[in-house]
This record gives structure tokens, C-alpha cells and sequence, in this order.
């Protein structure tokens, strides 16, 4: 890991912190109650994010083939 | 007073035509005459359609004579129908006749021209709406010796081997019919084909009648160019004059179906099942073979009248189809393909008489990139095109439904399937024609060539232009076209 | 009212005015091509509300310009398009391609204001030629036949639907209803193939990336969002449209995770929004129903603008994969900003359009307790901005310049990606002007405080993994094998295997196969001989036929 990505990296995770604390403090319309929690929106984007690298790079393992179709 | 006469005023305008034409001896004249002649038969004909409308059957006794002796006009639904549709082409093909003949025929010749179509006209109308027997043998001969003549009188040398085969070939066609026609007489008695109708109603052995109606289908078989009796039919429309082409296109060997479904239906109907296994499978043979062998062959033809001819074997399999499948939808969409036919084929063969008088050649590959500089008259020949295909939009479409909702109706639903199937063969030799004309670069005939006259394009677009029209209010041709239906059947009196 | 206009419609403008087109020349031509989709999206306002004319046509009543709302937002939707493309593509030099262009926009016109089946299948078809002249006119021949192809089965598909559905109690009209039949299964699989959806879905990405610059425009916007309005129209609250949507979606998202080609990443990123609207045609309500309008008016708009931003720099380099590029953000500016407002806007980001109508659909998804699909739409929506939001901008736009820019966007193409802009971000600010189209969707919480934090929190943390994940998500050069392996790739394998085998066997039967092979060609020379030479008969021979038709027919007579 480069030093600048771990300082975006870094300068992100800071932000969204922050904007957590933030979300503790508006009030929630949750249609389903876990999604009125505070911060909902954060871990479960982080997790939905991370779920699509890993299954599209474990995909990607299996499908991807390197050069052109035959056939384009 | 005019009114009780028109039947007769119907052959006598263009007959008259014919004559004062041939006694002018000046082109110019002669197209004026040709012209106002066919105004006034296509006027005619349209006051006769009114007239059967409002009032029914016409019957007109050529001088008083009664029926058994003289010769009787009768005008019913079904002739008025024909009459209408010779009447709408043979002045349109006046109009666009003028420039073409200027260009194809020679100065001295041109007066005779005109007579020829006159009298080929009063021919067609004269089959169409007699009610002799005999009568119709006469017109026919008329309307076949002036075809000779207007095939011959094409520039190209090939015309005259054209025009010579159809003569062999169409003499043996009149001979059979009077064959028919004489054996008819041998049984019955009388010429006239409402007093055969009700003498073959009493008659007790039918073995004479059905060699007289083998002649006669078989006689009117090869005017109509039957499938494999059409082998004359090619050449004669590539090398015939453009404008003889369109009328004879569109108008003759309609009239010889018409001629065909009067024997069948209205004579021989009652005594005869037409719809019958034996005689019902053969016609249908026929027309699948013309369907699917002549427009095959029309996809490898180069020269694009050559292509229009096979085209117009095969569509005329269509029509017979609808006639053989005697029940009343299937006949109105053969009758309305035969309108319909008579009107894109009509356009096509307009387009392809201004592409040769702009170009010289009718030959598909020497027309590459010819829609860039002759748009109006590519995009008439283009919709023409669609029309044979049966695109929907198109009248051609609708009378193709009516022919599969025949079949349908009829318990045959793989010629529902055939029809469809067959119209992708028309896909083929209509995509050729469009590819080259409008997809290719300019081909050496192209770019010398300009936008067709006026004139030309009028009658064309006309005819283009009803296509669309009825294919999206198909209700006027359609009905007209289910009252002789009806009229065939006897379904109504 | 409505016969006012009489037979006019936005279609009938756009495609006589695309059959026009070949006609003229120069500025003429270029005037027609704009002018006609400016009419058309005048008229879609111009025709007011109401059940339409039904037109009696062989004894079926067809109604071939019902303006009800749903066609106007979506006739709104595809006349911005139209209209966008068209000044986007007017420096395109390919006449046909323009020509195509318009009678494909014509025909997602019709399918729009089409009120009975028969008239949707007319225009189903021209749709399906259009698009398909349109890939051909770039000159990938097979690419394009394959297309055809495949739209050729969804016509037929949907032919036959349309046809047991007019047979059965149906009718012409369009109604809703329920895949309870297997005439309405064949509808709704041919409606489907159109829509791109799962399995069926690799002709997207198969075949627009190989239009050209311009023309991908036009094909994005058109047939897969045609068929998400006839499935609104047929199939509203269908429950297999659920799954089939959200495999659409995560089908999409992982696809362009993976794909390295822009054009072919936003081709895969149309199919995974189009699962956005399918899955809420799918809830059924309608709210669920105007959100997926609203999801395609706004998917129209930013994916032009994406198409219009990759055209750009296919132009300007000749190239669009990223493996390629870089550095363009100071190259190409204008085409940047534009690239980094359509792929928020696709992100869902606040103050886009893409915001209101995504919001709409989870809201609605929300409202009927589908509490499955709203996660996992979420986690999608969360999924998508990895490759629309950092992906696509941070390999082409930043980094070292790998491609040189050759060719800056032409004036008319700035101006139709400037306008574009302001067509996403201005209801983006104002939710209020969708909601005139949609008064359904007014409920629905857009730009409050809790859900604009909600969408960034999602935003950010979709940063984090993607600064963390960096080099998983390395664009690489190849491709990812998709169904259409079945058909693109199987053959190939097979057939040399099994030729090979049958090698020995032909061996043996070489003589046997040389006869025959000699044989059919001779047979078939012989065929396209006499069929050319078929009007030289001689007259004897047509005698001899009249005679033997003679013969049979007294023969079967007196039988």
C-alpha cells in the first residue's frame, strides 16, 4: 500500500467517522428499524462495497480471459 | 338516357379511340384521344360501380335483341370491380404513357400505339363485362391480337421473339377456351352465360361438361399465365414497351382471372365443386408452385423488368390460391391481391419505364446507387417493392391477411404457413433491388441520369401512393372486393 | 383533442423524417436530423391526455397513439434523447447512420405511445431494424447479425405471445396481467430479451460498443427502456420479475466491476440499472410503477451523457479502454466533468436526478415491506458507485496521459453533454419538476437531511473500499465469458472436435462424398441456370405443359 493511498484511505475513513457522529444527531425515518440505526448507512455500505469487489474479483478468477473474442 | 347505356359506352369510348386514333396518323393526337378516351372509360366505370351498388345487376341487351339470340352485357359486383381497376390504370398509364413512348417507339409508329392500347383496353373491358360466352372469345382475341402488336413494337430485337411465342401461346389459349366454349354450346345450347347457368341446372350427365371446362380453365390458364403456362409471360413484359408493360401488368392478366373465377363460380360453380379435393388440390399445386418456383426464379434475374415478370407470376399464385380456396374469405383476398397486385405492380413497372427512359437499361447491376438521383421514382419502386413483400402499412399486407385468414377458415393451416414463408422469398428479390438501388455507389448509368419528369412521376406516385392508402384504410377496395366475393359464391342474388 | 393532431405522433415525425433523410444533402440533412427530434419531443407535450383514437383495422380496434402519462414520460425520455444524440452525432459523417438513428428513435416513440399489441409489435420490429442499422453502419457485420439475431428470437417470442394472447379471450388491448399462461410466458420472455435481462443479457454488451462513437448514444437510450415500459403496461406486480431485476442488477454490477472497455462497462452498468427498474415494475404498486419511469427518464439522461463522454474520447484517441488511457481529466476537460456528473448522477448522489429516482424506488420497495430487495438493492446501488464513481474516472481521467488526445469534441457535442448536464442536475435540485410527471412519487423523502447523510455515508464507504480494494479492481485487458459463450464460443470448440472424428469416417466415405458433393453442385448449377433462363422456355415446351395439364386435369375431373 502506497503512502498517499493510505493517507486517502485514511482521510476517508476520518470523514465518514465524522459523518457517522453527524448521523446520531438528525432524526431517522427507518422503514425496516435496523435502517433508522445510526451509522447504518456506513457499515452497510462498507460491507455491500466490499461483498461486490470480492465476489466480482472472485468472478473475475474464474471468467475473466485475457486477449479479444474470436469473433468481434 | 346515358345512364341505361353505359355497359355498351364502356367498350365504346376506347374502341371509338382506337379508331380516330388510328385515322389521325399523329402522335400527339393520338395520345390526346388515348387520353381522353381512357378518362372517359375510367369515368364510366366508375359511374357503373355506383350504379351496381345502388341499383345491383345491370343487364344491357346489345340491341334489343333478347338473350338467346343477341348478346348481353351483364354488370354485376364482381365485373364492376374489374372495370374500376382497368379503368383507374389505363388513364394513369395514358398520362405516363407520353414520354415514354416519345423516347422507345418510333415517330410513325406512334399513332398505331395508341390505337393498340385503346383497342387493347376495349378488349379487356369487353371480356370483363359481357355476358356471352362467345362475346368474351371475341374481346379476347381483340385484346390478345393488340398485345401482340404493342409487345412487338418494343425497340429491343428480342421483342419480336417475345411477341411470336405469345402468339403461338396465346392462340392455343383462345382456341382451347372456344374449344370449351363450342362443347359448352353441343350441351346446352345457347352462348349466353346466364341461360348456361340455368340449362346446366336441369342437365343430367356432366362427362362432356368437365372436358369443356378442362379446355376452358386450361385455354384461360395460359392468358393468365397459370403457373407452368406462364413461360411467355417474362419476356414479352421485359421487352414490351415500358408503358404497354404497365397495362399489360396490371390489367391483362387480371381481366383472364376474372374470366376464370366467372367460369368457375358463376358456370360451373353450381354444377362443379370447385372447392372440390380433385379440382381445388390441382389449382392449389399450381399457385404453391408459382408462388415459391417464379419468385425464386425472380431473385436471380438481373434484368429488373425480367424480375417484376417472375414477381408477377408468382402474386398471381396468390390470387388463384384465394380463388381455390372457394370460401368467401379466401376469394375476396384473392380478388383484393388481384386489385391490389394490379395497382404496386403498376407502380413498379411505371418507376422501372422512367428509370429506362432516364438510363437506357433496365439492368439491376447497371443501376447501382440509381436512388440518390432518381429518390422519387427509387422510393415508388421501393414501395411497390414493400408492397409485394405484404410489409404491413402496405395494401399488400392486407390482402395477404385475408388470403391466410382463408386458408385458416378453409382447415388448411399450412398454407397459412406457406404464404408467410413464401413472402420471405419476395424479402429476397425486393432487397436486391433496394440494396443496389439505394445502398451501392453511383454505377456509371446513375450518374449521368436525372430525376424522372413530372408527368412520369404522377400516375407513378399515384399508384405508390395507393398502396399506403389502402393498406392503412383498406375498407373501400375490401368491400368491393367481398361483394364479388359474395357475388361468386351466390350468396347473394 | 387528441384528433387535432390527426395521424401526427412523435413516431410518424421521426421516422418519415429518418426515411427523408437519405434524400438530402449538406446543412439540409443536418437541419432535418435535428429539427425532427425537436418536433417530436414538442409534439409528446403538444398531445394532451386522453384514451387516444382507436382506429377499426381489419375488424381489430387499434390504438396506435394512446398519450396517457406513462407515454409521456417516457416519450419525454426518449425525445431528450433523440433530440441530445442528435446534436451529439451531427458531426457524425455516416448519412445511414443518421437516417437509422431517427426511425429508431421513431419507433421507441411508438412503442411509447402504442395503446394495443399489434401496433407495439409493428413498432417492436422497426425498433429492432433501426438498432440493428444502426450497429451496421459502424461496419461490424457480424456483431450486427448476431444483434439481429437475437432481436429476430425476441420478435418472434413475442409475436407468438401476442398472438395466442389475440387467439385467447386477450384481445388487441394492452392490459395487465399475469404470466399465467404459456402465450403470456412467451410475451413476457420476448419483452424480456429486449430489456436485457438475465440470462439473455449478453447481446448489450456484445453489440453497443461496436456502433460508432455517436450512434452507441442512441442505442443506449432506446430498446432496453422501451421494454421496461411495456413491461410497466403488461406485467405491473408480476413476482418473477423480482429476481429476474435484481439478478439484473448484480449481473450488471459485477460485469462492470470486471470489464476494462468504458463502452462495454456502461453497456453492462445499463443492464444492472434496467434491474433497478425491472425490480420495481416487479413490486407493482404504483408508486414502484412511477419509480421505475422516473429511474428510466433519469437512466436516459446520465447514460447519454456517459455514452456521449466515452464517444468523446473514442473520437479524440480512438481508444476507450482504460487500461489505455489516463490523464484525460486535463486533456479533455469538458468531457471530465461531464463523465464525473453522469456517473454520480448514476451513483445516486444528491442533487442529481439519479438521487430522486433511485430514492423513489426504495422508497417504494420500502412502502410494500419488500424487505430482501431493499437490501440488496442498496448494497448494489452502494456496489455501483465503485466502478461508475472511482473506477471508470480514476483510470481515464486521472493518472499519467497513456493516449494522446488527436481530436478536441466538436462545439455541437460540448453543447448537447452541456445540456445534458443541466437536464440532470436541474431536477436534481428541484425533485418538484419530476413530480409534476409523477405526482405518485411526492411522498417520498428526497432531499431531507437524514437521507441525503444516508446516501453519503453509503458513498464514502463504498471510497474507503475502493481506496482499500485498489488492486483487486486493476482494470485488465480481456474479456469476461458471459452466457453468450453458448453460442459465440461452444461452436468452435465442438465443431473441430467433432470434425475430427468424423475425418476417419469421411475418409471412407470420400468417394462416396465427392459424388455427392459433385453431384449438388451440379444440381445446383443446374437449378440457377434454368432458374435465370425459366422465362426461355420454348413455345413447344408450353404447349406440351397446356397439353398435360389438359390430361390431368380431365384425368382427376373424371377420377
Amino acid at each position: 500500500m502506497t503512502a498517499t493511498r493510505l493517507k486517502i484511505l485514511l482521510a476517508l475513513v476520518a470523514l465518514l467517522a465524522l459523518l457517522v457522529v453527524a448521523d446520531s444527531f438528525v432524526t431517522h425515518h427507518a422503514s425496516f428499524g435496523i435502517d433508522g440505526t445510526p451509522g447504518f448507512a456506513a457499515w452497510f455500505g462498507l460491507l455491500g462495497a466490499a461483498a461486490a469487489v470480492v465476489i466480482a474479483y472472485g468472478w473475475g478468477r474464474l471468467m475473466r480471459r485475457p486477449g479479444e473474442r474470436v469473433d468481434d | 338516357m346515358i345512364a341505361t347505356h353505359l355497359p355498351v359506352l364502356l367498350i365504346l369510348a376506347p374502341l371509338l379511340g382506337a379508331i380516330l386514333a388510328a385515322l389521325s396518323r399523329n402522335g400527339v393526337a393520338a395520345w390526346l384521344i388515348g387520353l381522353v378516351a381512357s378518362a372517359l372509360t375510367a369515368a364510366v366505370a366508375f359511374a357503373l360501380l355506383w350504379r351496381v351498388q345502388a341499383e345491383g345487376v345491370i343487364s344491357y341487351r346489345i340491341g334489343g335483341w333478347a338473350p338467346e339470340l343477341g348478346i348481353e352485357y351483364r354488370v354485376d359486383a364482381v365485373n364492376a370491380f374489374i372495370v374500376v381497376l382497368v379503368g383507374i390504370v389505363a388513364v394513369l398509364t395514358m398520362i405516363f404513357a407520353r414520354r415514354s413512348v416519345l423516347a422507345e417507339i418510333i415517330p410513325e409508329r406512334v399513332a398505331s400505339f395508341y390505337t393498340m392500347m385503346l383497342l387493347c383496353i376495349a378488349g379487356l373491358l369487353g371480356i370483363a363485362v359481357t355476358g356471352d360466352a362467345f362475346n368474351a372469345f371475341v374481346f379476347l382475341e381483340i385484346s390478345s391480337l393488340s398485345t401482340y402488336t404493342l409487345i412487338a413494337l418494343g425497340r429491343d430485337r428480342r421483342a419480336l421473339v417475345a411477341a411470336y411465342q405469345y402468339l403461338i401461346v396465346g392462340t392455343i389459349g383462345a382456341t382451347f377456351y372456344v374449344i370449351g366454349v363450342g362443347l359448352i354450346y353441343l350441351v346446352t345450347g345457347t352462348l349466353n352465360l346466364g341461360l348456361i347457368v340455368e340449362r346446366l341446372a336441369s342437365l343430367q350427365s356432366s362427362r362432356g361438361l368437365i372436358v369443356a371446362e378442362a379446355f376452358i380453365v386450361i385455354g384461360i390458364g395460359l392468358k393468365l399465365a397459370l403457373f407452368p403456362l406462364h413461360a411467355w409471360l417474362p419476356n414479352a413484359y421485359a421487352y414490351a414497351p415500358s408503358s404497354a408493360a404497365v397495362l399489360l401488368a396490371s390489367t391483362a392478366t387480371k381481366v383472364a382471372i376474372y374470366l376464370l373465377a366467372r367460369f368457375l363460380f358463376t358456370v360451373f360453380g353450381g354444377h362443379i365443386d370447385v372447392g372440390s379435393i380433385a379440382f381445388g388440390s390441382l389449382l392449389i399445386g399450381l399457385s404453391l408452385a408459382a408462388m415459391f418456383l417464379a419468385s425464386a426464379a425472380a431473385v436471380v434475374q438481373n434484368d429488373i423488368k425480367r424480375l417484376l415478370a417472375f414477381s408477377s407470376v408468382g402474386q398471381i399464385g396468390y390470387i388463384t390460391l384465394g380463388l381455390a380456396l372457394a370460401n368467401p374469405t379466401g376469394i375476396t383476398g384473392g380478388l383484393l391481391h388481384l386489385f391490389n397486385h394490379a395497382l404496386m405492380k403498376g407502380a413498379a413497372f411505371m418507376a422501372m419505364g422512367a428509370i429506362v427512359l432516364r438510363t437506357g437499361t433496365a439492368k439491376l447491376d447497371e443501376l447501382a446507387g440509381i436512388g440518390r438521383v432518381m429518390p422519387w421514382t427509387a422510393a415508388a419502386l421501393t414501395i411497390a417493392g414493400l408492397g409485394l413483400i405484404g410489409v404491413p402499412g402496405t395494401s399488400g399486407f392486407v390482402s395477404k391477411y385475408y388470403l391466410i385468414l382463408g386458408a385458416l377458415e378453409a382447415g388448411h393451416g399450412w398454407l397459412a404457413i406457406l404464404i408467410v414463408a413464401s413472402s420471405f422469398i419476395a424479402v429476397l428479390y425486393v432487397g436486391r433491388i433496394v440494396e443496389v438501388v439505394w445502398f451501392r455507389e453511383p454505377a456509371a448509368a446513375a450518374r449521368e441520369a436525372s430525376e424522372a419528369p413530372l408527368e412520369m412521376l404522377l400516375p407513378m406516385w399515384g399508384l405508390a401512393g395507393v398502396t399506403i392508402w389502402f393498406g392503412v384504410h383498406a375498407e373501400w377496395p375490401a368491400g368491393l372486393a367481398s361483394a364479388a366475393a359474395d357475388t361468386l359464391l351466390r350468396m347473394v342474388p | 383533442m387528441t384528433e387535432t393532431f390527426g395521424p401526427l405522433s412523435p413516431a410518424v415525425i421521426l421516422i418519415v423524417a429518418g426515411l427523408l433523410l437519405p434524400l438530402l444533402k449538406g446543412g439540409l440533412r443536418n437541419g432535418l436530423f435535428l429539427a425532427a427530434p425537436v418536433a417530436a419531443l414538442a409534439l409528446v407535450w403538444a398531445l394532451p391526455l386522453g384514451p387516444g383514437i382507436a382506429i377499426d383495422w381489419l375488424g381489430m380496434q387499434l390504438v396506435p397513439l394512446a398519450p396517457d402519462r406513462m407515454a409521456r414520460i417516457f416519450g419525454t425520455a426518449f425525445g431528450i434523447a433523440a433530440v441530445t444524440g442528435a446534436l451529439y452525432g451531427i458531426s457524425q459523417s455516416s448519412g445511414l447512420e443518421k437516417a437509422t438513428a431517427l426511425i429508431y428513435a421513431g419507433a421507441a416513440q411508438g412503442i411509447a405511445f402504442a395503446g394495443d399489441l399489434v401496433t407495439l409489435f409493428v413498432f417492436w420490429e422497426i425498433l429492432a431494424i433501426g438498432s440493428t442499422l444502426v450497429i451496421w453502419s459502424n461496419g461490424n457485420a457480424r456483431a450486427g447479425l448476431r444483434y439481429a439475431l437475437i432481436h429476430v428470437l425476441g420478435g418472434v417470442l413475442l409475436l407468438a405471445g401476442i398472438s395466442a394472447e389475440i387467439a385467447g379471450a386477450g384481445g388487441v388491448a394492452m392490459h395487465p396481467m399475469r404470466a399465467d399462461s404459456i402465450g403470456r410466458w412467451l410475451m413476457l420472455s420476448g419483452i424480456l430479451l429486449n430489456a436485457g435481462a438475465f440470462p439473455l443479457s449478453a447481446w448489450v454488451a456484445d453489440a453497443y460498443p461496436k456502433a460508432s462513437w455517436s450512434g452507441a448514444v442512441f442505442l443506449s437510450a432506446f430498446t432496453t427502456k422501451a421494454a421496461v415500459l411495456v413491461l410497466i403496461r403488461l406485467f405491473p406486480g408480476e413476482p418473477a420479475l423480482l429476481w429476474i431485476g435484481l439478478a439484473m442488477a448484480v449481473y450488471g454490477l459485477i460485469y462492470a466491476l470486471l470489464e476494462n472497455d468504458i463502452r462495454k462497462l456502461l453497456s453492462y452498468s445499463i443492464v444492472g440499472q434496467v434491474g433497478f427498474m425491472v425490480v420495481a415494475v416487479g413490486v407493482g404498486t404504483p408508486l414502484a410503477l412511477a419509480a421505475a419511469a422516473l429511474h428510466a427518464l433519469a437512466h436516459i439522461l446520465y447514460k447519454s451523457l456517459l455514452m456521449m463522454a466515452a464517444g468523446s474520447i473514442l473520437r479524440a484517441t480512438g481508444e476507450t479502454r482504460l487500461s489505455a488511457l489516463g490523464g484525460l481529466a486535463r486533456s479533455m476537460p469538458f468531457t471530465a466533468v461531464a463523465m464525473l456528473i453522469g456517473g454520480l448522477s448514476l451513483a445516486a448522489l444528491p442533487l442529481t436526478a439519479g438521487f430522486v429516482s433511485k430514492s423513489a424506488i426504495l422508497a417504494a420497495l420500502a412502502e410494500d415491506q419488500a424487505r430482501f430487495y431493499w437490501f440488496a438493492l442498496s448494497a448494489v446501488s452502494a456496489g455501483s458507485f465503485l466502478y461508475i464513481g472511482l473506477k471508470l474516472p480514476w483510470f481515464a481521467l486521472f493518472g499519467a496521459p497513456r493516449a494522446t488526445v488527436a481530436l478536441e469534441p466538436a462545439t455541437s457535442m460540448k453543447a448537447a453533454m452541456g445540456l445534458l448536464c443541466v437536464l440532470i442536475l436541474g431536477p436534481g435540485c428541484f425533485p418538484g419538476w419530476l413530480m409534476e410527471l409523477a405526482p405518485e412519487i411526492a411522498g417520498v423523502p428526497i432531499l431531507t437531511i437524514d437521507h441525503i447523510l444516508f446516501q453519503i455515508l453509503m458513498l464514502i464507504a463504498a471510497s474507503c473500499i475502493f481506496v482499500g480494494a485498489w488492486p483487486l479492481l486493476q482494470p485488465k485487458a480481456g474479456f469476461t465469458l458471459d452466457v453468450d459463450w453458448l453460442w459465440r464460443e461452444l461452436p468452435r470448440l465442438v465443431v473441430p472436435r467433432w470434425r475430427s472424428n468424423l475425418d476417419k469416417l469421411r475418409l471412407s466415405l470420400s468417394a462416396v462424398g465427392e459424388g455427392l458433393s459433385q453431384g449438388w453442385s451440379a444440381f445446383r448449377e443446374e437449378t440457377l441456370r434454368r432458374l435465370t433462363l425459366a422465362g426461355n422456355w420454348p413455345t413447344g415446351q408450353i404447349a406440351f405443359w397446356a397439353t398435360a395439364l389438359l390430361a390431368i386435369y380431365v384425368l382427376i375431373a373424371a377420377l
